[in-house]
């Protein structure tokens, strides 16, 4: 048989959970505790450490543009919302997805690889349970949910901590900031933001999945599954990204 | 009947089988003999085709099975159950969740039964895999396998890691196998006094090639010098 590449295989992977979501939709048989399992993993596990990250790099970027207008323009007033454009069209989806797929990513292909050295996957087979039903569905559906969610909470807290810092060290008005902003951005803004997030969060759990699936017997090679995982993901991530971007908002 | 018709498989440049053949009708129990490594567990994993083989045949109630045909594999699977040498349960359920992964209801009556036979009690079933001993494990996927009632049951080293209590307990767990449910056994081991008594036919298997089959009788009084280590508990330094 033919053997995938390294971006073959996620997107067969993709492929069958697809066919196999659809069909199960229509069985009416989803495994509803098993798919709101992983979103609790993903999603509310992963809501402290992307909100610290979120509002630290909001807050950077903040103080970093204002800075240099102030060096250029002698003032910052249209700063926060310039800030926070970037923060909804790039920092907070990029960013967001990074940090999942560090967290999820790793943690998917280590326990899929641990589950096919032990022979669980094996076992599966012989109970005639698909592993794509079981593992990779919910999985997918966990990451997809918990990554849209993420991003949106991320330019939330971004939004949060723009109005807080130019209130309160630049001197603007929140009223200010909000007329500013609507100036810059719109829902165009937030869709592309969203349309990358579902992208991301189809990408994670099938790219860390097909790592696991494929990874080599003994310890070793759950640890290089793992890696691999977060390393392809996160270089898929930033490739995407740039797809996106050329295709949503150049001229 | 299960049928093996001339198994070859090789890794890489080692061949593990080489032209195995067995025959095992219901209600009998094949015993595998051979030494660690010799490729066992790769024959029985071959029966199921989660391995596929690189040549040979292999039918299971006058239908040959085809490894790639996932379909026809999961009818394959349900008439031949495989009890793997490490237990290998799912660790994110409980033992329970375990037993009844992927089991049809009305199947689970008879889940009391099994459980005395292979001497778990219902308390531990609470419990997650890594909670509980090997030997728990161990007789949880025992069950899980019997729940299902297959046709043919391929037991891979049943007995290894357990106490001779235990021991005892799966020995009479599979000739209770087979006088109620009528199967055929394949026990893979490495426990010859269990062979002995259990056996209708034992095989031992070495550098991949069956070197002895017959009965127990036979087996005790072969000439053949691996065979006789095994019956006297000898090591045989110069292999
Ligand atoms: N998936 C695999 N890939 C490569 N080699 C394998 C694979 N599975 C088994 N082998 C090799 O096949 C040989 C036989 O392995 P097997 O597990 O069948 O031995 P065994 O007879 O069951 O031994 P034991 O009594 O220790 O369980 C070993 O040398 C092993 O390295
Ligand atoms: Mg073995």
């Amino acid at each position: 048989m033919r053997e995938w590449n390294q971006l073959e295989y996620p997107a067969l992977l993709f492929c069958s959970s697809f066919v196999g979501f659809v069909s199960s939709l229509t069985r009416r048989e989803i495994r509803g505790r098993e798919i709101i399992k992983q979103i609790y993993e993903c999603a509310v596990m992963s809501i402290p450490v992307i909100s610290f990250s979120l509002g630290i790099v909001s807050l950077m970027s903040v103080l970093e543009f204002s800075w240099h207008m102030r060096v250029v323009l002698r003032q910052d007033a249209l700063v926060p919302a310039f800030s926070l454009v970037l923060t909804i069209r790039e920092v907070a989806p990029v960013v967001t997805a990074m940090l999942l797929a560090s967290r999820v990513g790793a943690s998917i292909a280590a326990e899929i690889g641990v589950m096919k050295i032990t022979e669980q996957l094996d076992q599966l087979k012989l109970l005639a349970v698909s592993e794509v039903d079981y593992l990779l569905v919910p999985r997918w559906l966990g990451c997809l949910v918990a990554n849209v969610a993420l991003t949106l909470i991320s330019i939330g807290i971004a939004g949060v901590v723009t109005i807080f810092i130019g209130a309160r060290w630049m001197g603007y008005q929140p009223g200010e900031f909000y007329n500013s902003l609507l100036l810059f951005t719109t829902g165009y803004d937030l869709a592309g933001a969203l349309v990358k997030s579902l992208c991301f969060g189809t990408l994670i759990p099938f790219v860390s999945a097909g790592y696991g699936l494929r990874c080599a017997l003994g310890s070793q090679g759950v640890g290089e599954a793992a890696t691999q995982a977060v390393a392809r993901s996160s270089l898929l991530i930033i490739i995407i990204d740039l797809f996106i971007n050329s295709l949503w908002w150049m001229p | 009947m299960l049928e093996l018709k001339a198994i070859s498989k090789t890794f890489g440049n080692r061949a593990v089988l080489r032209s195995v053949s067995l025959t095992l009708n219901r209600g009998q129990i094949c015993f595998v003999l051979g030494r660690s490594g010799v490729g066992k567990s790769v024959l029985l994993k071959t029966i199921v085709g989660l391995i596929p083989q690189d040549s040979g045949e292999v039918w299971i109630q006058s239908e040959k099975t085809d490894p790639q045909n996932e379909e026809q594999m999961v009818s394959v699977r349900q008439k031949c159950g495989l009890v793997f040498q490490m237990p290998a349960l799912l660790d994110s359920l409980t033992l329970q969740e375990n037993l009844e992964f992927g089991l049809k209801p009305e199947k689970l009556a008879r889940l009391g039964k099994y459980l005395d036979w292979v001497q778990l009690s219902r308390e531990r079933l609470s419990r997650y895999p890594a909670e509980v001993s090997f030997g728990t494990q161990k007789k949880a996927s025992v069950v899980r396998t019997l729940l299902r009632e297959p046709q043919f049951i391929l037991f891979d080293e049943p007995t290894t890691g357990l106490d001779p209590v235990s021991r005892q307990v799966t020995n009479q767990m599979i000739r209770n196998v087979v006088k109620e449910s009528h199967s055929g056994c394949i026990v893979v081991s490495h426990d010859v006094q269990s062979a002995i008594e259990l056996a209708s036919t034992i095989i031992l298997l070495d550098q991949g090639q069956v070197i002895f089959q017959g009965t127990p009788e036979s087996f005790c009084s072969s000439e053949q010098p691996l065979a006789r280590a095994f019956c006297n508990g000898m090591v045989l330094l110069d292999h």
